[in-house]
């Protein structure tokens, strides 16, 4: 029963995190280009995407009369379902996690190759040039920085030794029961907070994480790497065809999408659950701030802070052109990352023996 | 309940093969063959190996099947379009397929038969552990072989599409 309700639960929080990410992507855009934003409905314009949102239900659902009309209904669900099925190994707590299978990691690079094939369905069943078009540059971007993904993701849990994002979890806090080191040298084992996090715990951790969140960017179609939905150039891409709720279940997958890699960033490289507080001389905070309660407002707090990292960069940087995002993809990440791998070897065998 | 959703994978698995083969859109057999690879996945995890079961997924929906797709969207348009099936009857070279098929599938259950252990097994825990480390003890060699084979595959797919050649 507990199993139906927490999955119900994150499906409603999911959907509410996706109307206020919304919110708080063209607020944010608003004060980035000076100026305000939605204002008009409710306190600060908050109740702006809810009534978006009840607009696009009541539209009308038009589907082409040359679509493929079986796959351009199925499309959207396989994206929104594959997302979804990523949130089952993500840690919440110590004590919480809806499946802490020994494959955790490897099942999410597994699950994120299916919302590939679904963003293709859509693209193909629209029967659409631009459709089409933003689907083949969306996939031939998506397999690429798969690639440094899984690789500075290999960096990180080479030092770990395990695929099982609890595991990973517990191995960078308070609640380890290996020895964990500040660089190399400290010993943080029970003093924990942010010491411990993975990306202090090796110097070649926090590059592993730029690359990581460099490809995550790619992966979730954001800009600079939003090529496959270019406003400008491709109407909106895979998705242009769409109306009424199935665009909306589109959108709501890739909001989800930018929540649960950000989710995977903060277990992996900034401690997941763990507080960031340490226990300095008398003040055992991390002691106090561990727990299951306060694991999900870390973790949470976390991946929030990424998503907004995320929608910052969006309004920041301009697009990628196709051939640019290649050289940076296989020229530049790639060897990178290989190195990084390299030295989690070499760090795991000479510094942490 | 377990029951159900093993013999639910088991029938969407059947289902969308032979959809696949019979359908005559390519892109919609290419669909459905996505649906097969996924329900496999799902009986591999029922025969208690999970992490077969998510390398199944990876490499044949990730890897192979992507792959498919790309071939058929970059193609002509005219296999895109409906294939007209030439003839009704069935020739000769059918016949023989069907009786190819036939043949291997006895010959996998003869030997699935013979070599099949009479005792259940029982989960043992961990399978990356020791799956890793049979690779790298007992299997080495045939793991570094395919290894290597990739890398030869590798090479060559980058030397055949050069503009430039060497």
């Amino acid at each position: 029963m507990a199993f139906y309700f927490i999955s119900i639960v994150l499906l409603g929080f999911i959907a509410v995190y996706a109307l206020m990410a919304v919110w708080a992507e063209r607020k944010i855009s608003a004060w980035i280009q000076d100026r305000v934003g939605p204002v008009v409905t409710g306190k600060y314009g908050l109740l702006q995407t809810f009534a978006d949102i009840f607009k696009m239900l009541q539209k009308e659902d038009i589907t082409p009369t040359l679509a493929d009309k079986k796959l351009f209904l199925a499309a959207p669900i396989l994206v929104f379902t594959a997302v979804f099925m990523g949130f089952a190994t993500i840690p919440f707590s110590p004590t919480y996690i809806s499946s802490s299978i020994n494959i955790g990691i490897f099942y999410l690079l597994a699950i994120v190759s299916i919302e590939v094939l679904g963003i293709l369905m859509a693209g193909w069943a629209s029967n659409n040039k631009y459709a089409l078009l933003g689907s083949i540059r969306s996939i031939a971007q998506i397999i690429s920085y798969e690639i440094p993904a899984a690789l500075a993701i290999l960096a990180v849990i080479m030092l770990f030794q395990t695929l099982n994002l609890q595991e990973i979890c517990m191995q960078q806090g308070i609640l380890s029961k290996q020895k964990i080191y500040f660089f190399g040298f400290w010993e943080v084992s029970k003093i924990g907070g942010f010491f411990a996090w993975t990306i202090f715990q090796a110097p070649h951790l926090f590059i592993a994480f730029i690359i990581y969140f460099i490809a995550s960017l790619a992966e979730c179609n954001r800009t600079p790497f939003d090529i496959p939905e270019a406003e400008s150039e491709l109407v909106a891409g895979f998705h242009v065809e769409y109306t009424g709720f199935k665009f909306g279940a589109l959108f709501l997958a890739e909001y989800a999408m930018m929540f649960l890699v950000s989710m995977i960033a903060a277990v992996l490289f900034f401690g997941g659950w763990n507080t960031p507080l340490p226990n300095l001389a008398s003040f055992a905070l991390a002691d106090y701030t561990t727990g299951t309660y306060w694991g999900i407002v870390w973790i949470l707090l976390k991946a929030l802070s990424l998503v907004l990292l995320q929608v910052w960069i969006r309004w920041t940087f301009p697009r990628y052109r196709m051939d640019q995002l290649m050289t940076l993809c296989w020229k530049v990440l790639i060897p990178l990352s290989f190195v990084l791998v390299l030295f989690s070897g070499i760090w795991k065998l000479f510094i942490l023996n | 309940m377990i029951k159900l959703v093993f013999y639910l994978f088991a029938f969407l698995a059947i289902a969308a093969a032979l959809y696949a083969v019979s359908t005559k859109q390519i892109i919609r057999s290419v669909f459905a063959m996505f649906a097969c690879f996924f329900a496999i996945s799902g009986l591999l995890v029922f025969a208690q190996s999970d992490f077969i079961a998510i390398a199944h997924l990876m490499i044949y929906v990730g890897g192979i099947l992507v792959v498919m797709v790309f071939g058929i969207m970059l193609s002509q348009k005219a296999s895109l379009s409906n294939v007209v099936l030439q003839k009704k009857s069935i020739s000769l070279h059918q016949y023989l397929a069907l009786l190819a098929c036939i043949a291997l599938f006895v010959i996998l259950m003869y030997f699935f038969n013979l070599y099949a252990p009479n005792t259940p097994i029982h989960y043992v825990g961990s399978d990356i552990q020791i799956l890793g480390i049979a690779l790298l003890t007992k299997y080495l060699l045939p793991f570094e072989l395919v290894s290597l084979l990739l890398l030869a595959a590798f090479i060559f797919t980058a030397m055949v599409t050069r503009k430039n050649k060497i």
